[in-house]
Protein backbone atom coordinates (compact mmCIF):
# COMPACT_ATOMS: atom_id res chain seq x y z
CA UNK A 1 0.00 0.00 0.00
CA UNK A 2 1.66 3.28 -1.13
CA UNK A 3 1.59 6.61 1.88
CA UNK A 4 -0.95 8.20 -0.39
CA UNK A 5 -3.53 4.82 -0.55
CA UNK A 6 -2.53 4.39 3.45
CA UNK A 7 -3.94 7.97 3.96
CA UNK A 8 -6.87 7.75 1.98
CA UNK A 9 -8.43 5.09 4.24
CA UNK A 10 -9.42 7.80 6.42
CA UNK A 11 -9.25 5.25 9.28
CA UNK A 12 -8.29 6.96 12.82
CA UNK A 13 -5.56 4.73 13.30
CA UNK A 14 -3.64 5.91 10.42
CA UNK A 15 -1.37 8.06 11.82
CA UNK A 16 2.36 7.67 11.88
CA UNK A 17 3.39 6.01 14.65
CA UNK A 18 5.54 8.32 15.60
CA UNK A 19 2.61 11.10 16.01
CA UNK A 20 1.20 8.40 17.85
CA UNK A 21 3.80 7.96 20.16
CA UNK A 22 4.51 11.94 20.66
CA UNK A 23 0.37 12.34 20.83
CA UNK A 24 -0.62 12.07 24.65
CA UNK A 25 -1.59 9.85 27.61
CA UNK A 26 1.71 9.97 29.67
CA UNK A 27 0.90 12.27 32.18
CA UNK A 28 4.73 13.09 31.72
CA UNK A 29 5.14 17.27 31.15
CA UNK A 30 7.06 19.39 29.48
CA UNK A 31 8.83 21.57 32.33
CA UNK A 32 10.91 23.21 29.62
CA UNK A 33 7.96 24.82 28.31
CA UNK A 34 6.54 25.85 31.51
CA UNK A 35 9.76 27.64 33.02
CA UNK A 36 9.22 29.99 29.96
CA UNK A 37 6.20 30.33 31.02
CA UNK A 38 4.49 28.53 28.09
CA UNK A 39 1.17 26.05 28.73
CA UNK A 40 3.16 22.61 29.29
CA UNK A 41 2.11 20.40 26.77
CA UNK A 42 2.20 16.83 27.42
CA UNK A 43 5.33 14.28 26.69
CA UNK A 44 5.81 11.09 25.20
CA UNK A 45 6.39 8.28 27.34
CA UNK A 46 10.35 7.74 27.21
CA UNK A 47 9.67 3.94 26.77
CA UNK A 48 7.53 4.37 24.21
CA UNK A 49 10.07 6.55 22.42
CA UNK A 50 12.53 3.97 23.03
CA UNK A 51 9.91 0.79 21.75
CA UNK A 52 9.47 2.99 18.26
CA UNK A 53 13.09 3.28 17.87
CA UNK A 54 13.78 -0.60 18.45
CA UNK A 55 10.41 -1.45 16.54
CA UNK A 56 11.87 1.00 13.30
CA UNK A 57 14.82 -0.72 13.43
CA UNK A 58 13.77 -4.79 13.50
CA UNK A 59 11.23 -3.61 11.07
CA UNK A 60 13.62 -2.83 8.56
CA UNK A 61 15.76 -5.66 8.89
CA UNK A 62 12.54 -7.49 8.40
CA UNK A 63 11.48 -6.08 4.93
CA UNK A 64 15.82 -6.47 3.98
CA UNK A 65 15.35 -9.90 4.50
CA UNK A 66 12.11 -10.17 2.60
CA UNK A 67 13.88 -8.24 0.08
CA UNK A 68 17.34 -10.28 -0.39
CA UNK A 69 15.07 -13.40 -0.25
CA UNK A 70 13.01 -12.01 -3.42
CA UNK A 71 16.28 -10.70 -5.21
CA UNK A 72 18.14 -14.08 -4.53
CA UNK A 73 15.14 -16.44 -5.66
CA UNK A 74 13.39 -15.06 -8.43
CA UNK A 75 10.91 -18.51 -7.58
CA UNK A 76 9.89 -16.56 -4.39
CA UNK A 77 9.62 -12.85 -5.95
CA UNK A 78 5.68 -13.03 -7.11
CA UNK A 79 5.11 -14.45 -3.63
CA UNK A 80 7.27 -11.99 -1.93
CA UNK A 81 6.07 -8.83 -3.72
CA UNK A 82 2.68 -8.52 -1.03
CA UNK A 83 5.04 -8.63 1.67
CA UNK A 84 7.86 -5.99 0.82
CA UNK A 85 4.74 -3.69 0.08
CA UNK A 86 3.53 -4.06 3.26
CA UNK A 87 7.04 -3.89 4.78
CA UNK A 88 7.66 -0.74 3.25
CA UNK A 89 4.58 1.00 4.57
CA UNK A 90 5.08 -0.42 7.93
CA UNK A 91 8.26 1.70 7.89
CA UNK A 92 5.89 4.85 6.79
CA UNK A 93 3.91 4.17 9.37
CA UNK A 94 6.80 3.92 11.74
CA UNK A 95 7.59 7.47 9.86
CA UNK A 96 11.03 5.78 8.63
CA UNK A 97 10.72 4.52 5.27
CA UNK A 98 14.01 2.95 4.63
CA UNK A 99 14.83 -0.47 5.03
CA UNK A 100 17.48 -1.85 6.88
CA UNK A 101 20.85 -3.22 6.44
CA UNK A 102 21.65 -5.50 3.63
CA UNK A 103 20.97 -8.88 4.81
CA UNK A 104 23.87 -11.94 4.14
CA UNK A 105 21.95 -15.08 3.09
CA UNK A 106 25.19 -16.85 2.40
CA UNK A 107 23.54 -19.84 3.81
CA UNK A 108 20.93 -20.06 1.84
CA UNK A 109 21.89 -22.38 -0.65
CA UNK A 110 20.45 -20.40 -4.48
CA UNK A 111 18.52 -23.67 -5.56
CA UNK A 112 16.78 -24.59 -2.19
CA UNK A 113 13.07 -22.10 -2.70
CA UNK A 114 11.70 -24.23 0.23
CA UNK A 115 14.11 -23.46 2.79
CA UNK A 116 14.22 -19.38 1.75
CA UNK A 117 11.23 -19.61 2.52
CA UNK A 118 11.03 -21.10 5.83
CA UNK A 119 13.70 -19.00 6.61
CA UNK A 120 11.32 -15.92 5.77
CA UNK A 121 8.47 -17.51 7.57
CA UNK A 122 10.24 -17.97 10.44
CA UNK A 123 11.64 -14.40 10.44
CA UNK A 124 8.05 -13.13 9.83
CA UNK A 125 6.46 -15.23 12.46
CA UNK A 126 8.87 -13.84 14.97
CA UNK A 127 8.23 -10.42 13.77
CA UNK A 128 4.48 -11.04 14.42
CA UNK A 129 4.99 -12.39 18.08
CA UNK A 130 7.78 -9.57 18.68
CA UNK A 131 5.32 -7.09 17.77
CA UNK A 132 2.64 -8.35 19.74
CA UNK A 133 4.29 -8.54 22.74
CA UNK A 134 5.44 -4.63 22.18
CA UNK A 135 1.85 -3.39 21.83
CA UNK A 136 1.35 -4.97 25.29
CA UNK A 137 4.18 -2.89 26.52
CA UNK A 138 3.52 0.75 24.63
CA UNK A 139 2.30 3.26 26.93
CA UNK A 140 0.06 5.05 23.97
CA UNK A 141 -3.03 3.44 22.98
CA UNK A 142 -2.38 4.24 19.74
CA UNK A 143 1.08 2.88 19.37
CA UNK A 144 -0.71 0.00 20.77
CA UNK A 145 -2.97 -0.23 17.99
CA UNK A 146 -0.52 0.68 15.77
CA UNK A 147 2.21 -2.70 16.85
CA UNK A 148 -1.13 -4.58 16.91
CA UNK A 149 -2.24 -4.15 13.31
CA UNK A 150 1.70 -4.61 12.54
CA UNK A 151 1.38 -7.82 13.96
CA UNK A 152 -1.66 -9.02 12.32
CA UNK A 153 -0.17 -8.22 8.94
CA UNK A 154 2.47 -10.25 10.04
CA UNK A 155 0.79 -13.29 10.89
CA UNK A 156 -1.53 -13.34 8.18
CA UNK A 157 2.18 -13.45 5.88
CA UNK A 158 2.82 -16.35 8.11
CA UNK A 159 -0.82 -18.02 6.92
CA UNK A 160 -0.34 -17.05 3.27
CA UNK A 161 3.12 -18.20 2.89
CA UNK A 162 2.26 -21.59 4.51
CA UNK A 163 -0.22 -21.46 1.50
CA UNK A 164 2.95 -20.76 -0.85
CA UNK A 165 4.78 -23.52 0.39
CA UNK A 166 2.37 -26.39 -0.08
CA UNK A 167 2.93 -25.81 -4.24
CA UNK A 168 6.85 -25.79 -3.88
CA UNK B 1 -7.23 -4.41 32.63
CA UNK B 2 -10.27 -1.93 31.91
CA UNK B 3 -9.20 1.42 33.44
CA UNK B 4 -12.02 3.20 31.49
CA UNK B 5 -15.16 4.43 30.06
CA UNK B 6 -13.50 3.87 26.40
CA UNK B 7 -12.37 0.42 27.65
CA UNK B 8 -15.78 -0.63 28.79
CA UNK B 9 -17.20 0.82 25.88
CA UNK B 10 -14.55 -1.43 23.47
CA UNK B 11 -15.55 -4.33 25.12
CA UNK B 12 -19.58 -4.09 25.12
CA UNK B 13 -18.78 -3.91 21.14
CA UNK B 14 -16.47 -6.79 20.69
CA UNK B 15 -19.40 -8.93 23.23
CA UNK B 16 -22.37 -7.11 20.71
CA UNK B 17 -19.73 -8.56 17.87
CA UNK B 18 -19.83 -12.21 19.21
CA UNK B 19 -23.43 -12.11 19.88
CA UNK B 20 -23.64 -11.60 15.97
CA UNK B 21 -21.39 -13.93 14.76
CA UNK B 22 -22.53 -17.09 16.41
CA UNK B 23 -25.68 -16.28 15.13
CA UNK B 24 -24.41 -15.70 11.27
CA UNK B 25 -22.30 -18.55 12.02
CA UNK B 26 -24.54 -20.54 13.31
CA UNK B 27 -26.82 -19.56 10.29
CA UNK B 28 -24.12 -20.46 7.84
CA UNK B 29 -23.44 -23.64 9.57
CA UNK B 30 -27.05 -24.92 9.27
CA UNK B 31 -28.14 -23.08 5.57
CA UNK B 32 -25.00 -25.25 4.05
CA UNK B 33 -24.61 -28.76 3.07
CA UNK B 34 -22.55 -30.68 6.16
CA UNK B 35 -19.31 -31.63 4.96
CA UNK B 36 -18.04 -28.78 2.95
CA UNK B 37 -15.05 -26.96 3.39
CA UNK B 38 -17.28 -23.46 4.07
CA UNK B 39 -20.05 -25.49 6.46
CA UNK B 40 -16.79 -26.62 8.22
CA UNK B 41 -15.16 -23.49 8.56
CA UNK B 42 -18.25 -21.79 10.27
CA UNK B 43 -18.15 -24.54 12.44
CA UNK B 44 -14.82 -23.84 13.42
CA UNK B 45 -15.59 -19.65 13.76
CA UNK B 46 -18.76 -20.76 15.93
CA UNK B 47 -16.43 -22.54 18.69
CA UNK B 48 -13.77 -19.62 18.20
CA UNK B 49 -16.50 -17.18 18.69
CA UNK B 50 -17.95 -19.05 22.04
CA UNK B 51 -14.97 -18.94 23.44
CA UNK B 52 -14.31 -15.31 23.10
CA UNK B 53 -17.99 -14.60 24.24
CA UNK B 54 -17.05 -16.77 27.37
CA UNK B 55 -13.95 -14.65 27.80
CA UNK B 56 -15.21 -11.00 27.30
CA UNK B 57 -18.27 -12.29 29.84
CA UNK B 58 -15.72 -13.60 32.24
CA UNK B 59 -13.36 -9.89 31.91
CA UNK B 60 -17.01 -8.08 32.73
CA UNK B 61 -17.56 -10.46 35.66
CA UNK B 62 -14.21 -9.39 37.04
CA UNK B 63 -15.01 -5.95 36.66
CA UNK B 64 -18.49 -5.62 37.56
CA UNK B 65 -19.13 -3.81 34.78
CA UNK B 66 -23.01 -4.85 32.87
CA UNK B 67 -22.29 -6.94 29.64
CA UNK B 68 -24.81 -6.33 26.69
CA UNK B 69 -27.32 -8.70 26.20
CA UNK B 70 -27.69 -10.41 22.96
CA UNK B 71 -30.78 -9.61 20.79
CA UNK B 72 -33.37 -12.45 20.31
CA UNK B 73 -32.82 -12.01 16.39
CA UNK B 74 -30.35 -10.47 14.29
CA UNK B 75 -30.81 -9.40 10.67
CA UNK B 76 -29.21 -11.33 8.36
CA UNK B 77 -28.87 -11.42 4.26
CA UNK B 78 -30.44 -14.55 3.09
CA UNK B 79 -27.90 -17.42 2.80
CA UNK B 80 -28.41 -19.85 0.08
CA UNK B 81 -25.34 -21.24 -1.16
CA UNK B 82 -21.40 -20.63 -0.50
CA UNK B 83 -21.10 -17.37 -1.82
CA UNK B 84 -23.78 -15.76 0.13
CA UNK B 85 -22.62 -17.59 3.01
CA UNK B 86 -19.15 -16.29 2.17
CA UNK B 87 -19.68 -12.60 1.69
CA UNK B 88 -21.73 -12.69 5.52
CA UNK B 89 -18.48 -14.26 7.52
CA UNK B 90 -16.51 -11.87 5.60
CA UNK B 91 -18.23 -9.07 6.84
CA UNK B 92 -18.79 -10.19 10.55
CA UNK B 93 -14.87 -11.18 10.28
CA UNK B 94 -14.06 -6.91 8.93
CA UNK B 95 -15.91 -6.01 11.78
CA UNK B 96 -14.62 -8.11 14.21
CA UNK B 97 -10.47 -7.06 13.06
CA UNK B 98 -11.52 -3.51 13.57
CA UNK B 99 -13.42 -3.43 16.87
CA UNK B 100 -10.65 -5.59 18.28
CA UNK B 101 -8.20 -3.29 16.94
CA UNK B 102 -10.22 -0.61 18.74
CA UNK B 103 -10.11 -2.78 22.26
CA UNK B 104 -6.13 -3.01 21.87
CA UNK B 105 -6.57 0.98 22.50
CA UNK B 106 -8.68 0.89 24.94
CA UNK B 107 -7.03 -1.40 27.07
CA UNK B 108 -3.38 -2.21 28.70
CA UNK B 109 -2.52 -5.80 30.59
CA UNK B 110 -4.43 -8.95 30.42
CA UNK B 111 -7.10 -7.26 28.34
CA UNK B 112 -4.90 -5.89 25.94
CA UNK B 113 -3.29 -8.97 25.30
CA UNK B 114 -6.60 -10.78 25.08
CA UNK B 115 -7.26 -8.01 22.16
CA UNK B 116 -4.01 -8.60 19.96
CA UNK B 117 -4.43 -12.26 20.62
CA UNK B 118 -8.25 -11.93 18.85
CA UNK B 119 -6.95 -9.28 16.44
CA UNK B 120 -4.73 -11.98 14.92
CA UNK B 121 -6.78 -14.74 14.88
CA UNK B 122 -9.82 -12.51 13.30
CA UNK B 123 -7.19 -11.50 10.84
CA UNK B 124 -6.01 -14.90 9.89
CA UNK B 125 -9.91 -16.22 9.73
CA UNK B 126 -10.77 -13.14 7.22
CA UNK B 127 -7.96 -14.86 5.22
CA UNK B 128 -9.99 -18.31 4.84
CA UNK B 129 -12.73 -16.05 4.27
CA UNK B 130 -10.96 -14.73 1.57
CA UNK B 131 -10.62 -11.13 2.77
CA UNK B 132 -7.59 -9.69 1.38
CA UNK B 133 -4.01 -9.39 3.70
CA UNK B 134 -3.73 -5.85 4.47
CA UNK B 135 -0.58 -3.74 5.95
CA UNK B 136 -2.65 -3.05 9.06
CA UNK B 137 -5.51 -5.38 9.31
CA UNK B 138 -8.27 -3.85 11.08
CA UNK B 139 -7.94 0.03 10.35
Amino acid sequence: MTRRALLATGAALVVAAGAAVAGQQTGRLDDGAEAVGLEPRRLPAESDETLLRHVVRDQGLVLATVSAVASKFPALRTSLALLIEHGETHLVVLGSPAAGSTIDLGALAAADSKAALDYVMSNQKQAAKDRAKNALDAVSGEFAQVLAAMSASLTQHVVLLGDVRLTL
Amino acid sequence: MIASKAGTAALRDCLALEYEALYAFALIGGRLKAGTTVQERAAVSYRRRRGRREAILAMFDKTGDDPVQPKPIYPMPAVSDETTATKLARGIESRSTAAYLRLVGATDGDDRAFAIKSLNQSATDGLGWGIKPAALPGT
